[in-house]
C-alpha cells in the first residue's frame, strides 16, 4: 500500500508551524510518499507548494468541533485515498486524540499520544509531570481572567514573569501594564486560561524526539537557538547534546509512556535544567534534525507501517541552522480553487 | 436550471472570510427536526419563536449524572437547581427521577410546595430569605441553608416562637482556586467566619447544625476544583463535628458541573474542554472516602442546574428580515434575541439551520427583534444567504433562559415537551395581552 | 457601471479585479446580474430578465437588485 499521508499545520510565515518541514523530511526520504496539506487557512503557504503536496484541501475549524472535521477528512479520504495523518498544529490535536477510535475505523492511520498521556504535558499540569521525571519546573499559575493575572503577579509570581496562552504565544513581562496587554491579546486570539510562569534565568535549550508504541525515545536532537525572531522562533541554531537532557528526554518517554513525536523546551542554569514546555508533536524547526540524519518523520511513519522503526540516536554536535524565507510564484486559480472548491486542484 | 436566492457577493479580503472563513468554513450544522418531529410541523403547530425540550435528554442527564457521582460515593441526593429552570413540566421530569427541590427563593418556594413537594424535601438557600418565607420553611420542616448572622437570628427568633428546634446547614465559601471566589454568599471559611458561625449555632438552644454546603461557581471546567473543595471542607467538618459531638448529616456541594455549551473566550470546542460527570465524580473521590466508612454515611447532596437541563433546551426562530448594513455585512432580524436569550452574554450558541444551505457564505449577523442596539444573537457568522421566514435552531438554551427571560415589549413564546414517544406538548403557552393587564390597574 | 466592467468572472463563481487586486465570490445570481450590467442593462431591464428567467415577481427582482447595487457600491464597485 502506497502511504498517502495527510499533514496539517502546514503555515511557514512569521510563525511556522510544522507541516511543510514533516513534508519536505518525508519527500526527501527513501519511501516518497503522496503528501496531502490539511489547511485551516487559505493563506497557508503550504497550500500553494505543489513540488510537496500533491493537493491541499481547507477543513473547518477545530473550534467547530470534531463532525465537520470528520466529514471533511472523509470527503479528502475518498479524493485522495489518504490512508495517514500526521496532525502537526496544537488545536487541533485534542480533537484527533479524542477520536482516534474514528479515525482508525475510516483507515486514517496515526501515531499520536493518548489522550492521557496528551493530558499529562498540558501547561498548567507540568509542575506535577516535571516532579516525576525528576527535572526542575518554573512555578506556573493558571488564570481565568485579567484580575486573577495581576493578582497573581502581585502575589505568587513576582514580576519579571513569562505569560503564556495555554496553546500558543508567550512574552516575557516586565511591569503589570505590559502583562494585561499581552494578555488581553493572548485571550482575544485563543481564549483563556491563561498561565503566568516564573522567568527563569539561563540558557534556552530545546529537545525534538519520538518515541514509539511502548514509549521508548527511538530518536531525538537536541539544539541551542542562537537568534530568534520577535516571536522568539528560531532563526539560526546549533546542534548540542547534554546528556543529562538525554536521560531526562528518556525518562519522560518511559514514565508516560507516550506515543509518537514531541518536543521539550527546557532552560539550563546552575539549579539544573528546567522543563518548560512539552509540545505534543513535532517543533517547525523538525527539519533542522533531518538535516543531521534523523529524520524523524520518515521514523515515525515506520512506527505506523511497521510497528517500529530503526532506532537513530545519534547524530554530530556543532551543526549549524539557517532558517530564510523564499518566494514561490503560482497562479490566482490555486487561491480561487482553494476558496471555492476547498482544494488547490480544484476537485469537485 | 438554478433555483433563484437573491444575489450575493463576498469581498474574498473580509477577515471573517479568509481567516476563520473561506468556503471550507462555511460548513453548517443542519437540523430539520428535535427529537423525530420536523421543526416545520413545530413552528406551524405552535408557532415562531419557540422553545422546545427534550424529556429524554433530561432523563439522560439526570441518569448520566446521579450515577456517576453514586459510583463514588453511595449515598447521593439530588436537589433539583429550580432556579436553572423552574417550568412545571421540567421540575416534574427530575422530582419524577428522584431529586427534591433545591430552592432561592420564597416564590421559588412556593413553586415547589404547589408542584406539591413536601417541606421535608426542599432545599432552600440563597442570601435573602424573608421572614414569612423562614417561618413557612421552618414549620414545614424544610432543609435551610443559612446564610449569614442575621439569619441565625431570625431563625432562633421565629423556632423560639413556633417552639421547635431547627436543624440546619451553613453555606460557607472558600477558595479552591476557583476564580472569582464566590464570597457574597455564606460563610467564608479561610478568615474564619465559618468557624464563629459553626460556634455561635453550637450556643444556641434553637437550632441544631446538622450539614454543610459548599457552592464553587458556575461552569467549572476544572474538576479537580470540586477535590479541592472537599478536601478543605472535609477539614472544617471534622473539626465541626469534634466541636459539635456528634457527626452531621450532609454534606453539600451545589452544583456548577458546565454544559457543552461555547463559553464565549474558550477558544477549544466544548467537547474538548467540558469533561463528562464521570471525571468530576472521580475528581470528588478521594477527598469522599474518610465518610464512606462511616456506620451512617452522611449524605451527599448535588444540586446540578446547568449540567441537567442545558442540552435538552433548544430554540426555533426565524429570520424575519434580511439587511444590509452600510460596512457591508448581511444582518437577519429574527423574532428571538436577548430577551428570550439571557446567556447569550456569556455563551455563543450553536446555530444550526433547517435546510441543506446552497450558494456562497457571507459574514453575516444576527439581530433580535428588539428596538435596542444590544440585542444581537450573533455578530460574526458565516451563514449562506437565508431566506425570509427559514428558521434557525439554537442550542443548548435550556439552563437560565426561560427563568431569566424578560417580557420587553414582547411576548414571551410557548414553550413545548417532546417526550420519548416524540409526541409533543405544550408546557407553557405563549403570554397573551390579557396576561399582562390583569396584574394592572388603569 | 465602469467599475464593473473590468471585472473578470471565472467558472467558479469568483470574480478578481484586476485594476486593485481584490477578489470577491459571487453566487449564481449575483454572477447573472453583473453579466446583464456588464452587458449595458439597467436595472430594471435587469430585474425584467431575472424576474422573467426564475419566475418570481418582477417587484422582489426589483427590490434584489437595487440591493445588491447598494452592496456593490459599498465594497467598491459602483455601478
Amino acid at each position: 500500500m502506497k502511504n498517502i499521508i495527510g499533514i496539517s499545520g502546514i503555515n511557514a510565515t512569521d510563525n511556522p508551524g510544522p507541516g511543510c518541514a514533516v513534508a519536505r523530511s518525508l519527500a526527501e526520504s527513501k519511501s516518497k510518499p503522496t503528501l496531502i496539506g490539511l489547511s485551516y487557512d487559505i493563506h497557508d503557504p503550504g497550500n500553494y507548494m505543489s513540488d510537496l503536496f500533491e493537493n491541499s484541501f481547507m477543513m473547518p475549524y477545530p473550534t467547530k468541533g470534531w463532525q465537520g472535521l470528520q466529514e471533511s477528512l472523509s470527503t479528502i479520504k475518498e479524493k485522495t485515498n489518504l490512508n495517514m495523518l500526521i496532525p502537526c498544529l496544537d488545536a487541533e490535536l485534542p480533537l484527533m486524540i479524542k477520536h482516534k477510535p474514528i479515525l482508525d475505523k475510516m483507515g486514517l492511520r496515526t501515531l499520536m499520544p493518548t489522550e492521557k498521556q496528551f493530558e499529562l504535558r498540558s501547561k498548567d499540569l507540568l509542575t506535577q509531570l516535571s516532579e516525576e521525571i525528576g527535572c526542575l519546573h518554573p512555578k506556573t499559575k493558571v488564570v481565568y481572567s485579567i484580575d486573577e493575572l495581576v493578582n497573581v503577579l502581585k502575589g505568587e509570581i513576582p514580576l519579571p514573569a513569562v505569560v503564556k496562552g495555554k496553546y500558543y504565544k508567550a512574552y516575557i513581562v516586565y511591569n503589570i501594564e505590559t502583562a494585561i496587554l499581552k494578555a488581553t491579546e493572548i485571550a482575544a486570539e485563543w481564549g483563556f486560561p491563561i498561565l503566568v510562569q516564573e522567568k527563569i534565568h539561563g540558557q534556552e535549550i530545546n529537545m525534538i524526539g519520538l518515541s514509539n508504541n511502548e514509549g521508548e525515545v527511538v530518536g531525538r536532537v537536541s539544539i541551542k537557538k542562537q537568534l530568534t525572531t520577535h516571536l522568539g522562533k528560531v532563526w539560526t541554531a546549533v546542534t548540542i547534546r547534554d546528556e543529562r537532557l538525554d536521560a531526562l528526554c528518556d525518562r519522560f518517554g518511559k514514565l508516560t509512556g507516550w506515543q509518537g513525536p514531541f518536543e521539550l523546551e527546557c532552560m539550563t542554569n546552575e539549579n539544573g535544567i528546567f522543563l518548560i514546555e512539552i509540545n505534543p508533536r513535532f517543533p517547525a524547526w523538525v527539519y533542522f534534525a533531518t538535516g543531521v540524519g534523523v529524520n524523524l518523520p520518515q521514523m515515525l511513519v515506520d512506527i505506523i507501517d511497521k510497528g517500529e522503526c530503526k532506532k537513530n540516536l545519534h547524530y554530530p554536535t556543532g551543526k549549524y541552522l539557517v532558517r530564510y524565507t523564499s518566494e514561490f510564484v503560482t497562479d490566482l486559480v490555486d487561491f480561487q480553487n482553494l476558496l471555492t472548491s476547498k482544494n488547490r486542484k480544484g476537485l469537485l | 436550471m438554478t433555483k433563484y436566492s437573491k444575489p450575493s457577493i463576498v469581498k474574498i479580503s473580509n477577515p471573517l472570510y479568509t481567516k476563520h472563513g473561506s468556503g471550507a468554513q462555511s460548513y453548517h450544522p443542519v437540523r430539520d427536526a428535535i427529537e423525530g418531529v420536523a421543526v416545520d410541523e413545530l413552528v406551524k403547530k405552535y408557532g415562531s419563536p419557540l422553545f422546545v425540550f427534550s424529556e429524554r435528554i433530561l432523563r439522560q442527564k439526570y441518569q448520566e449524572a446521579k450515577s456517576s457521582i453514586e459510583s463514588v460515593y453511595p449515598n447521593v441526593q439530588f436537589g433539583w437547581s429550580y432556579k436553572t429552570n423552574y417550568l412545571n413540566a421540567i421540575c416534574q421530569v427530575f422530582h419524577d427521577e428522584g431529586a427534591i427541590a433545591e430552592v432561592v427563593s420564597h416564590f421559588e418556594y412556593q413553586k415547589a410546595r404547589a408542584l406539591g413537594i413536601p417541606g421535608h424535601n426542599i432545599i432552600f438557600n440563597g442570601p435573602y430569605k424573608p421572614e414569612a418565607a423562614l417561618e413557612q420553611a421552618i414549620s414545614e420542616d424544610a432543609q435551610i441553608h443559612i446564610d449569614h448572622f442575621d439569619e441565625i437570628a431570625d431563625i432562633e427568633s421565629i423556632a423560639k416562637r413556633l417552639n421547635k428546634k431547627v436543624k440546619v446547614g451553613i453555606r460557607i465559601n472558600l477558595n479552591c482556586g476557583i476564580y472569582p471566589v464566590w464570597s457574597r454568599f455564606g460563610f467564608n471559611l479561610e478568615s474564619g467566619q465559618a468557624w464563629a458561625a459553626v460556634r455561635r449555632i453550637a450556643q444556641s438552644k434553637d437550632i441544631q447544625l446538622v450539614g454543610l454546603h459548599s457552592h464553587i461557581g458556575t461552569f467549572i471546567l476544572d474538576p479537580h476544583a470540586y477535590g479541592r473543595a472537599i478536601d478543605k471542607i472535609s477539614q472544617f467538618m471534622r473539626e465541626t463535628e469534634s466541636l459539635v459531638g456528634y457527626n452531621l448529616e450532609f454534606l453539600d456541594l451545589g452544583g456548577g458541573f458546565p454544559s457543552r455549551s461555547s463559553l464565549k473566550g474558550v477558544y477549544q470546542p466544548p467537547e474538548v474542554v467540558v469533561p463528562p460527570p464521570q471525571v468530576y465524580a472521580e475528581a470528588m473521590a478521594n477527598g469522599l472516602k474518610w465518610l464512606t466508612t462511616r456506620k451512617n454515611m452522611p449524605k451527599l447532596i448535588m444540586e446540578l442546574g446547568r449540567y441537567l437541563v442545558d442540552e435538552a433546551g433548544f430554540l426555533i426562530t426565524s429570520v424575519m428580515a434580511d439587511k444590509l448594513l452600510p460596512d457591508g455585512r448581511r444582518s437577519y432580524v429574527l423574532d428571538a434575541g436577548v430577551n428570550l436569550l439571557y446567556t447569550s452574554t456569556w455563551y455563543k450558541f450553536k446555530i444550526e439551520i433547517e435546510k441543506e444551505p446552497t450558494g456562497i457564505s457571507e459574514p453575516s449577523i444576527l439581530f433580535g427583534p428588539l428596538c435596542m442596539n444590544i440585542d444581537i444573537v450573533d455578530e460574526a457568522i458565516l451563514l449562506p444567504r437565508l431566506e425570509r421566514y427559514e428558521r434557525l435552531i439554537l442550542s443548548p438554551v435550556g439552563a437560565y433562559n426561560v427563568t431569566q427571560w424578560m417580557q420587553f415589549i414582547q411576548y414571551r413564546p410557548a414553550v413545548v415537551m417532546i417526550n420519548e414517544k416524540s409526541e409533543t406538548r405544550i408546557i407553557r403557552r405563549a403570554e397573551t395581552l390579557d396576561d399582562i393587564n390583569r396584574m394592572e390597574n388603569p | 457601471m465602469s467599475e464593473i466592467n473590468h471585472l473578470n468572472l471565472s467558472k467558479n463563481g469568483l470574480v478578481f479585479d484586476p485594476r486593485t487586486g481584490e477578489s470577491y465570490q459571487l453566487n449564481p445570481i449575483a454572477q447573472k446580474i453583473i453579466v446583464l450590467f456588464q452587458s449595458g442593462k439597467t436595472s430594471e431591464q435587469a430585474a425584467k430578465l431575472i424576474a422573467d428567467e426564475f419566475h418570481i415577481s418582477l417587484e422582489q427582482a426589483f427590490s434584489d437588485i437595487l440591493e445588491f447595487q447598494v452592496q456593490l457600491s459599498i465594497i467598491g464597485l459602483a455601478s
